[in-house]
C-alpha cells in the first residue's frame, strides 16, 4: 500500500480546498447540458498551468469525477442528462422524480455513484499492470465487437417494442454516417450546409433529450392550472441508503460493467450506463418494471458510470492511451507537468501520482457528501418552477449549450430540428435513448470494421481475422445471448398483447408508415450514391431499416382496420404559440445576437404560456427574465468565454 | 414607476444596441477589443490541442496581445469540418483564428474538394515541428528501417502501417516510403494520433507512422527505427537515425508543422500585428518550459518563414500525390 506513505499530501489543506471547490462546481457544471466531462476538463487545463502539479491534477480529476454524477441531476430532475454517460440513469430516474420520489432518486444515484466509483478507484490502484496489457489486446476486430454488443443492447433499451427499438438503434447509426467518413474522405447525405460536419454526438444528446422535455413542459403549463412539475414525498436518507446498499446485485452489475467498460481504450463512459442498465434489467426477474421508476435502473446505471472513472485513466497511466474521451484531455493535464504516462510515473513522479489517485478516492467522498446534501433542496427547488418558466429556462440553457461545444450556429439549428422531429417520434413511441447510441456507436462500429477490413484483406482474411481469437469469441457470444434474449421478450410480449387486446394501440398506423417511409428514402439515398466503399455500411443500415420497418407494417396490416380510436396525438394548439416562439428566436439569433434573442425569447414563452397575465405578474416575468439572463451571461461570456455573434 | 423607468431604459439599450452592429467593423488600432479565438480542427486531448493551449496561455500579457486567446475546438473528418468551417464562415476582423497543421491541410486541399487551399489562408507564425517516426512493436523483428524494407520487398502489400489518418504527415511518410524504397506497404488510416499508436502498441499492425514527441513518450515500450526529417532529433532523440542515413531518400516533407493562420481578406495592419505578437509570445519563457515538459519540440518561425514553407510543401504535395 504505496499510497499510505502520501497521506500527508492526499490530506493537506489546499489539496482539501481544491477538492470540495471542484466536487461542487463540477456537480453544477455536469448538470448543464452540453458542459460534458470532456468539455469541463478541456476548459479547466489553462487554469492548472499556474498550479503545481498534484494541485492541477487533484483539480481535473475531481471535476472529472463531479461532472459524472452531476450530469444525473438534470436528467432525474427534467429528463435531459447532461452528458451522453446518464442517459441510462433518466430512463427510471425521472420516472421515479415523477412518482414523487425525486430526492430518493437522487440518493440512490449518488450512494451508487460513491460505491462504483470508489471500487473503480480500487481497481486503479492494485490491479493498473495486467490491466493495461488486457487493454491492448483490444484491437480494430474487438472494437468491432464491442461496439456490436452496444448495439444488441439498443432494442431493449426504453421502447415499448423492440422492433421500435431496434429501428430507432438503427437510425441513430445512419445519423452518425452523416458528413464526410474519416476513413474514406467522402462526403455523405449532406442534403444540408448545416450537417456538412455530421452530428455532433453532444448535439443530438440536447436535441433530441431536451427539445421534447421543452414541448411537453408547454403543453403541461396550458394542460394544468398550478404549473409545478412534479408532487414530492418527503424521503430520509437513512432509508435511502439502507434500500440501495441492499440492492447488491444492481451494484455489482453496474460496477463490473463500468470497470470493464472503462478498461478499454476509446469505448468510454458513454456507454458502460447503457451496458450495465441492460444487463440489470435482463437479470431482473420483473424486466417490465424497468423504464417506470425502478430504482435497480438508477443504481445499476450511475454506479457504472463512475466506476469507469478509475479503470479509464489505467491504460492512460501506464501506456499513455486514454480510455475515455475525458481520459484523454487529462492526458494533457498530465504532459504539461512533464508527467509522462509509464512505469516512471509509480517511481520518479510517485508523490504527484499518488496524491493524484488517493484524491480521487477523497473526491468520491465529497461528492456524495456535496450530493447529498443537494438532492433535496435541487429537487424542491426544481419541483416548484413553474412549467412554463422552465420550459423557457431549458430553452435557453440547450441553446447556450449546444453553441459552446463548437461555436456553431449550425449546431443549434441542427439542435432543435433533430429534437422537434424527436418529439413527434416520441409521441408515435420511438425513444431517444436507443438513436443516441446508435449515434456514439456508428463511428466505433464502422471505422473499426474498414480498418480490421484492411488488415485481414492484406493478412489471414476477413473471417479468421473477426471470427478467432479468445476476446472476439467472447463478443460474440455474449451479442448471440443478447439477441437471443430480445427475441424470447418480444415474442413473449406479442403473445401476450393479442391475448390482452387484439387491437392496437393509437399511433401505430402512423408509426409503421413513417418508419416504412424513412426507410425507403435512405435507401435511395444509398442507391443514388455512387456505391463507393463509404456506403457499405450505410446500405447495410439502410437494409435494416427496411427489414424492422416491414415488421411493424406486418403487424399493423393483421389489425389494420382495429385501430384504438384516439384524439390527435400531437397537441398542436397547446405547441403553436411555443414553436413560432422558437422558429422566431432561431431567427433572430443571428441578427439581433444570443443575449438579446434570448431574452426575448425567455418572456415570450412565460408570457404566452402563463395563465394570468396582470401587471404585477408581468413586471416578476421582467425580473426573472433579466435576472436569468445575467446568469447566463455571468456563466457563458464571463466564466467559460464563449464568444457568441452579435453585440448582445 | 421605478419599473416602467427600467422598462424603457431596457428598450432603449435593446435599440441602440440593434443600430450598433453595422459599425462594429474594427479598425486595427482597436484590436484586439475581444477575446480572440483560436479554432483547433481536432479534438480535445491531442497533440495539437494540447499544444495550442499551451502555446497561447500568454495572450493576454500587455505585451504580447493584451486580450486573452481561447481554444475552441471543432474536430471532424480528420480536420476537414473545422478547416471548411475557417475558410468559409469565420470572421475576417482577427478575432478569429485558425491553427494549421502542415502538411495535412495542403495535402488534404490537394485531394478532397475543401473550401480551404494555401490561397484562402494567411498564415501568422509557426510555434512546433514534429517530425514522423517509424516505429513498430518492442518485440519486433526488425531493428532498422533496413529491415524492415527488406521484410517488405519479400512480402509486397503485407506490411500494415498505421497513422493518425489521410493525408496527415504520417500518411504523406508513408507513402514517401513507398517511392523511395519501391516497396508496396499497406496503411491504416486510424481515427487519430492516439489510436495508431495504440494498434503498434497491441501489435494489431507491424509498423506505424507517428508524432515524433509522442513516440518519445512511449519509451521502451516500442522502437523507434527512423526520423523523417532532414536531420536528427536531437533534444529528444538524438540517437534515432535519419532515414536517408539508412539509405532511403526521404526528407522533410512529413514533418508536422503547427502554428497560427487567419482568413485572407483580414485587414494588412492586423495581420501585421499579429505576425510580430505572436512570434513573440511563442518564445515566451514560461511557454518552452512547459512545451519542453510536455515533450513537445518547438520550431518558432516567423510570417515569411511560413509563406515561404507553405509553398514548398504545396509544390513537392502536389507532385508527390498526382500519383495516387
Amino acid at each position: 500500500m504505496e499510497i499510505l506513505d502520501y497521506m500527508g499530501s492526499i490530506f493537506s489543506v489546499s489539496n482539501l480546498t481544491v477538492l470540495i471547490l471542484a466536487t461542487a462546481a463540477g456537480l453544477i457544471l455536469g448538470a448543464l447540458p452540453g458542459l460534458s466531462p470532456t468539455m469541463a476538463v478541456a476548459l479547466l487545463i489553462p487554469f492548472t498551468f499556474q498550479m503545481d502539479a498534484a494541485t492541477g491534477l487533484v483539480l481535473l480529476g475531481a471535476v472529472y469525477t463531479a461532472t459524472v454524477a452531476g450530469g444525473a441531476i438534470s436528467g432525474i430532475l427534467v429528463n435531459i442528462p447532461g452528458a451522453p454517460a446518464n442517459i441510462a440513469t433518466v430512463l427510471d430516474g425521472h420516472p421515479m422524480a415523477k412518482q414523487g420520489k425525486a430526492t430518493q432518486a437522487l440518493h440512490f444515484c449518488f450512494i451508487s455513484s460513491f460505491v462504483g466509483g470508489i471500487i473503480g478507484v480500487l481497481v486503479l490502484i492494485f490491479f493498473t499492470p495486467p490491466l493495461a496489457q488486457l487493454a491492448l489486446k483490444f484491437g480494430p476486430s474487438e472494437m468491432f465487437w464491442m461496439a456490436i454488443v452496444g448495439v444488441t443492447v439498443i432494442g431493449t433499451l426504453g421502447s415499448k417494442s423492440v422492433i421500435k427499438g431496434l429501428f430507432s438503434g438503427v437510425l441513430g447509426l445512419w445519423i452518425s454516417t452523416i458528413g464526410i467518413s474519416p476513413i474514406f474522405g467522402e462526403s455523405r447525405f449532406v442534403f444540408s450546409d448545416h450537417l456538412t460536419g455530421g452530428v455532433h454526438i453532444v448535439v443530438a444528446l440536447i436535441g433530441l433529450f431536451a427539445v421534447p422535455q421543452i414541448y411537453q413542459l408547454l403543453v403541461t403549463s396550458r394542460q394544468t392550472s398550478s404549473g409545478g412539475l412534479f408532487a414530492m414525498e418527503n424521503s430520509p436518507l437513512w432509508s435511502s441508503i439502507k434500500y440501495n446498499l441492499s440492492r447488491v446485485k444492481a451494484l455489482m452489475i453496474g460496477t463490473i460493467s463500468g470497470v470493464v467498460v472503462g478498461i478499454i481504450p476509446g469505448a468510454g463512459g458513454q456507454i458502460a450506463g447503457l451496458v450495465a442498465y441492460d444487463q440489470v434489467r435482463k437479470f431482473s426477474p420483473d424486466a417490465s418494471k424497468f423504464g417506470k421508476g425502478e430504482p435497480d435502473g438508477v443504481i445499476a446505471a450511475e454506479s457504472a458510470n463512475n466506476a469507469m472513472v478509475g479503470p479509464s485513466l489505467v491504460p492512460l497511466l501506464t501506456l499513455g492511451i486514454p480510455g475515455s474521451p475525458t481520459a484523454a484531455v487529462l492526458l494533457g493535464g498530465l504532459l504539461i507537468n512533464g508527467l509522462f504516462p509509464g512505469p516512471d510515473l509509480f517511481t520518479v513522479h510517485a508523490e504527484v501520482t499518488w496524491t493524484f489517485i488517493g484524491s480521487l478516492l477523497l473526491a468520491q467522498v465529497f461528492m456524495l457528501i456535496i450530493g447529498l446534501t443537494l438532492s433535496r433542496s435541487s429537487s424542491y427547488w426544481v419541483m416548484r418552477v413553474p412549467s412554463q418558466y422552465m420550459a423557457a429556462a431549458v430553452t435557453i440553457l440547450a441553446v447556450f449549450g449546444t453553441y459552446s461545444i463548437q461555436n456553431s450556429y449550425s449546431d443549434v439549428v441542427l439542435m432543435l430540428v433533430l429534437g422537434s422531429l424527436m418529439y413527434l417520434l416520441n409521441k408515435y413511441g420511438f425513444s431517444a435513448a436507443p438513436i443516441v447510441l446508435g449515434i456514439i456507436l456508428g463511428p466505433i462500429a464502422e471505422d473499426n470494421f474498414s480498418m480490421g477490413k484492411m488488415i485481414a484483406d492484406v493478412g489471414e482474411g476477413a473471417i479468421p481475422y473477426f471470427m478467432t481469437g479468445s476476446i472476439n469469441l467472447v463478443l460474440i457470444f455474449v451479442c448471440v445471448v443478447s439477441i437471443g434474449y430480445s427475441v424470447w421478450v418480444e415474442v413473449k410480449q406479442r403473445r401476450q398483447v393479442a391475448h390482452d387486446q387484439k387491437r392496437s394501440a393509437p399511433g401505430t398506423r402512423v408509426a409503421a408508415i413513417g418508419a416504412v417511409a424513412a426507410a425507403v428514402v435512405v435507401m435511395t439515398m444509398v442507391m443514388s450514391a455512387d456505391g463507393s466503399q463509404a456506403y457499405d455500411f450505410p446500405f447495410l443500415l439502410a437494409v435494416l431499416m427496411m427489414v424492422f420497418a416491414g415488421m411493424l407494417l406486418t403487424d399493423v396490416l393483421r389489425m389494420w382496420k382495429r385501430e384504438k380510436s384516439g384524439s390527435g396525438l400531437v397537441e398542436w394548439s397547446d405547441l403553436g404559440a411555443g414553436i413560432a416562439i422558437i422558429v422566431g428566436y432561431l431567427l433572430l439569433l443571428q441578427t439581433a445576437g444570443f443575449y438579446l434573442a434570448s431574452w426575448l425569447a425567455f418572456t415570450a414563452i412565460v408570457v404566452f404560456y402563463s395563465a394570468t397575465k396582470n401587471r404585477q405578474h408581468l413586471t416578476r416575468i421582467l425580473w426573472v427574465s433579466i435576472g436569468f439572463m445575467a446568469a447566463i451571461y455571468g456563466l457563458f461570456n464571463l466564466a467559460l468565454r464563449v464568444v457568441t455573434p452579435g453585440l448582445l | 414607476m421605478i419599473f416602467k423607468k427600467i422598462k424603457s431604459s431596457l428598450v432603449t439599450a435593446a435599440v441602440t444596441s440593434l443600430l450598433l452592429i453595422p459599425s462594429t467593423t474594427v479598425l486595427a488600432a482597436d484590436y484586439p477589443s475581444a477575446p480572440i479565438q483560436v479554432a483547433v480542427a481536432y479534438g480535445p486531448g491531442g497533440a495539437t490541442d494540447f499544444q495550442a493551449r499551451i502555446v497561447t496561455m500568454m495572450a493576454g500579457k500587455e505585451k504580447y496581445l493584451n486580450m486573452p486567446m481561447v481554444i475552441f475546438n471543432k474536430p471532424g473528418a480528420g480536420g476537414q469540418k473545422g478547416w471548411n468551417w475557417y475558410a468559409s464562415d469565420a470572421s475576417k476582423d482577427g478575432h478569429q483564428l485558425a491553427a494549421y497543421n502542415v502538411p495535412h491541410f495542403i495535402a488534404q486541399s490537394l485531394k478532397f474538394d475543401t473550401s480551404y487551399n494555401t490561397n484562402n489562408l494567411e498564415p501568422i507564425a509557426n510555434w512546433g515541428a514534429d517530425p514522423a517516426v517509424l516505429i513498430v512493436p518492442a518485440d519486433s523483428p526488425f531493428n532498422s528501417a533496413t529491415d524492415l524494407v527488406a521484410w517488405s520487398k519479400a512480402n509486397p502489400g503485407k506490411l500494415t502501417v498505421s497513422g493518425a489518418g489521410l493525408y496527415v504527415g504520417h500518411h504523406i511518410a508513408s507513402l514517401q516510403l513507398d517511392k523511395a524504397a519501391d516497396i508496396s506497404t499497406s496503411y491504416i488510416p486510424a481515427g487519430g494520433g492516439v489510436a495508431a499508436m495504440k494498434m503498434v502498441l497491441g501489435s494489431q499492425v507491424m509498423a506505424g507512422f507517428n508524432n515524433l514527441s509522442d513516440a518519445y513518450r512511449q519509451g521502451d515500450r516500442i522502437k523507434i527505427l527512423a526520423v523523417a526529417d532532414n536531420q536528427r532529433e536531437e533534444s529528444f532523440l538524438p540517437d534515432v537515425p535519419t532515414f536517408k542515413e539508412q539509405g532511403i531518400e526521404i526528407d522533410d516533407s512529413s514533418v508536422n508543422f503547427r502554428g497560427i493562420m487567419a482568413r485572407k481578406g483580414t485587414s494588412p495592419e492586423v495581420i501585421e500585428f499579429l505576425a510580430e505578437r505572436v512570434h513573440l509570445m511563442f518564445q515566451d519563457a514560461k511557454v518552452a518550459g512547459k512545451m519542453k515538459a510536455g515533450g513537445s519540440p518547438m520550431r518558432i518561425m516567423t510570417r515569411a518563414e511560413v509563406k515561404q514553407m507553405w509553398v514548398e510543401r504545396q509544390a513537392y504535395l502536389t507532385e508527390l500525390l498526382s500519383d495516387l
